[in-house]
């Protein structure tokens, strides 16, 4: 008996019925794979191949005037604002808009327009840009770099005035890799024309946001011995430790924070580490006035 | 009476006079008698009736009445929302278990103590290093359980008596708790600070304390009624109160934090609780 493969059309065959039946389900089959390796392999194609993207544009109201903010390809972006639908002016920027908001912070009816600028990368880098408009023209009133962190804006205390939320990310890359370490809270608010640094005014957050980073040392604290042999968990350790400390600092407390390291840092660098982490957070101390 | 035996007496028939003097002062003296086997009488009558309540007392446990309250705090996000609950009445221990009422558990149960902590081991400082399902089989052993979430703290914000202050009993930290500014490092002997309005110590401060209840980082699920644990099959468990090393936002009565029922702790221990058989 002898079968030629051919495809399904052509296939004349002297078999049996049953035998026909076995071959037809074969080439369904294998119709079937081939079907689904051409989707899979189309799928993969449009994907590779760059499509061309519509630019992400932003929109926003503020007072009489209208904002517009596109982000073309060419990683430019630009800023422009409208009044009765005739265009007054634009800004440009090398940054990407992220976010564009209208904030009346202390809600006394001055808002200011917050531009969230995002510098395109693995994490960094984040910006606020904050503007009023004098003489149709679009004014820059504050701009705080953020690096590393994000920012959020919200009511933390429910008191009707919105605050900026963010972390110091100072110590980046400082005690092991980016992931080892520990940024911690910073909660700013718009006073005078400026985001100012008003941790001492949160105290009950940044309190609570020492508890998280003590809760993750409270896993170190009794196996120190162990930990000094192993480099990872040493950074690990000291990174925590240098949070810890560092939002202390935020509040004019940063003494507890060496206190803790004196208590439960044994491994034979603590000197060195004090002393790095001294001189990290003499660099723009964070604490401000209250 | 009197005219009787003075007659008897006038009459000098003193035999029946004296018979029935000799009867009135046995007559007292069987009425004496008997007050006092009354009273005697009294206590074990009542031990029998309500041996729950000698059982708390030997416990020493503090009824906390049935009540309803508001629950949680706008403070931080696990706390909210705040809902209301309802609580019937129960008992809880007044202080903290300590390393004397653990070792009689793990000498009487053939149980080895936990690993010191770095102070070593004080009768009368909380019990530190013990997971969740110790806790768990400590109660059960005691003939006592884990306070649920919503009675740790009900009684934490001192109950029907509640003074709506920040902290368990005081609205000044350091009045009732031990915690990172005054601890130095270390746990300290139990109800060593100012009670809580219901006689409660160191529900603020000192350790941290293993609840019923599993763990979610908020009560947006959670049933009103308190007296159930609620999520029991999560293996992340609430502790409450903060602890030796905590600061004061950890101490307040709303504050929560979850950890694994396994995880074992020199800043974690426990208090039981019991409710009365329906």
């Amino acid at each position: 008996m002898k079968i030629i493969i051919r495809p399904r059309s052509e296939i004349t065959l002297t078999l049996s019925h049953a035998k026909m039946r076995k071959l037809d389900l074969e080439v369904v089959n294998v119709i079937l794979l081939q079907g689904l390796s051409s989707l899979i392999l189309f799928f993969c194609l449009c994907i590779t191949i760059p499509a061309q993207k519509e630019p992400i544009k932003l929109y926003a109201d503020f007072k009489s005037y209208k904002l517009l903010a596109v982000n073309y390809e060419d990683n430019k972006t630009q800023l422009s604002l409208y009044q009765n639908d005739s265009k007054l002016s634009d800004l440009y920027f090398d940054d990407m808009i992220q976010t564009l908001q209208v904030v009346d912070f202390n809600r006394d009816g001055n808002p200011v327009i917050l531009a969230g600028l995002y510098s395109r990368g693995v994490h960094c880098c984040f910006t606020a840009q904050l503007f009023t408009v004098n003489n149709n023209t679009l004014t820059l009133l504050a701009s705080n770099n953020f690096n590393n962190s994000g920012f959020a804006i919200e009511d933390v205390d429910k008191d009707g005035r919105m605050e900026v939320v963010t972390s110091d990310d100072r110590f980046a890359y400082q005690f092991g890799s980016y992931t080892q370490n520990r940024f911690f809270l910073n909660i700013y608010r718009w006073e005078n024309n400026s985001l100012v640094l008003a941790n001492l005014k949160f105290r009950a957050w940044v309190l609570k946001d020492i508890e998280q980073l003590k809760i993750e040392l409270e896993r170190y604290i009794e196996n120190t011995e162990v930990i000094c042999e192993d480099e990872g968990e040493r950074q690990s350790m000291q990174a925590i430790l240098a949070a810890i400390t560092g939002a202390y600092s935020t509040l004019g407390e940063q003494q507890k924070g060496y206190d803790i390291i004196n208590r439960y840092y044994t491994c034979s660098d603590k000197e060195n580490f004090i002393s790095k982490l001294e001189n990290l957070l003499a660099i723009n101390p964070p604490l401000e006035k209250e | 009476m009197i005219e009787k035996i003075l007659s008897w007496y006038n009459r000098k028939n003193f035999i029946p006079a004296i018979i029935l003097i000799l009867i009135i002062i046995a007559a007292v003296i069987m009425f004496m008698l008997s007050k006092h086997y009354i009273i005697r009488a009294k206590p074990a009558e009542i031990k029998a009736i309500d041996s729950f309540a000698v059982f708390v007392q030997s416990k020493k446990m503090v009824p906390v009445n049935a009540g309803n309250f508001m629950m949680g705090s706008n403070f931080f996000d696990e706390e909210l929302p705040i809902h209301r609950v309802q609580l019937d009445t129960f008992y809880i221990e007044k202080n903290e278990v300590t390393v004397a009422q653990y070792r009689a558990f793990c000498d009487s149960t053939h149980r080895q103590m936990p690993s010191p902590p770095s102070w070593g081991w004080i009768d009368n400082h909380p019990i530190v290093k013990v997971s969740w399902q110790d806790a768990e089989d400590y109660a059960k052993w005691s003939g006592t359980r884990l306070p649920t979430e919503a009675e740790w703290e009900y009684a934490a914000r001192g109950g029907r008596k509640s003074g709506g202050t920040k902290y368990s009993g005081s609205s000044v930290i350091g009045q009732v708790a031990w915690y990172s500014e005054n601890s130095g490092f270390k746990t300290h002997p139990v109800c060593t600070k100012k009670p809580n309005e219901l006689g409660l110590y160191d529900m603020s401060g000192n350790v941290w304390e293993w609840c019923a209840d599993g763990y979610n980082a908020s009560y947006d699920t959670l049933a009103a009624n308190g007296n159930i644990p609620a999520l029991p099959i999560l293996e992340l468990k609430v502790i409450r109160g903060g602890g030796w090393f905590y600061d004061a936002t950890s101490s307040r009565a709303a504050n929560r934090r979850g950890e694994n029922l396994l995880y074992k702790s020199s800043h974690v221990g426990f208090r039981c609780a019991v409710s009365r058989m329906k």
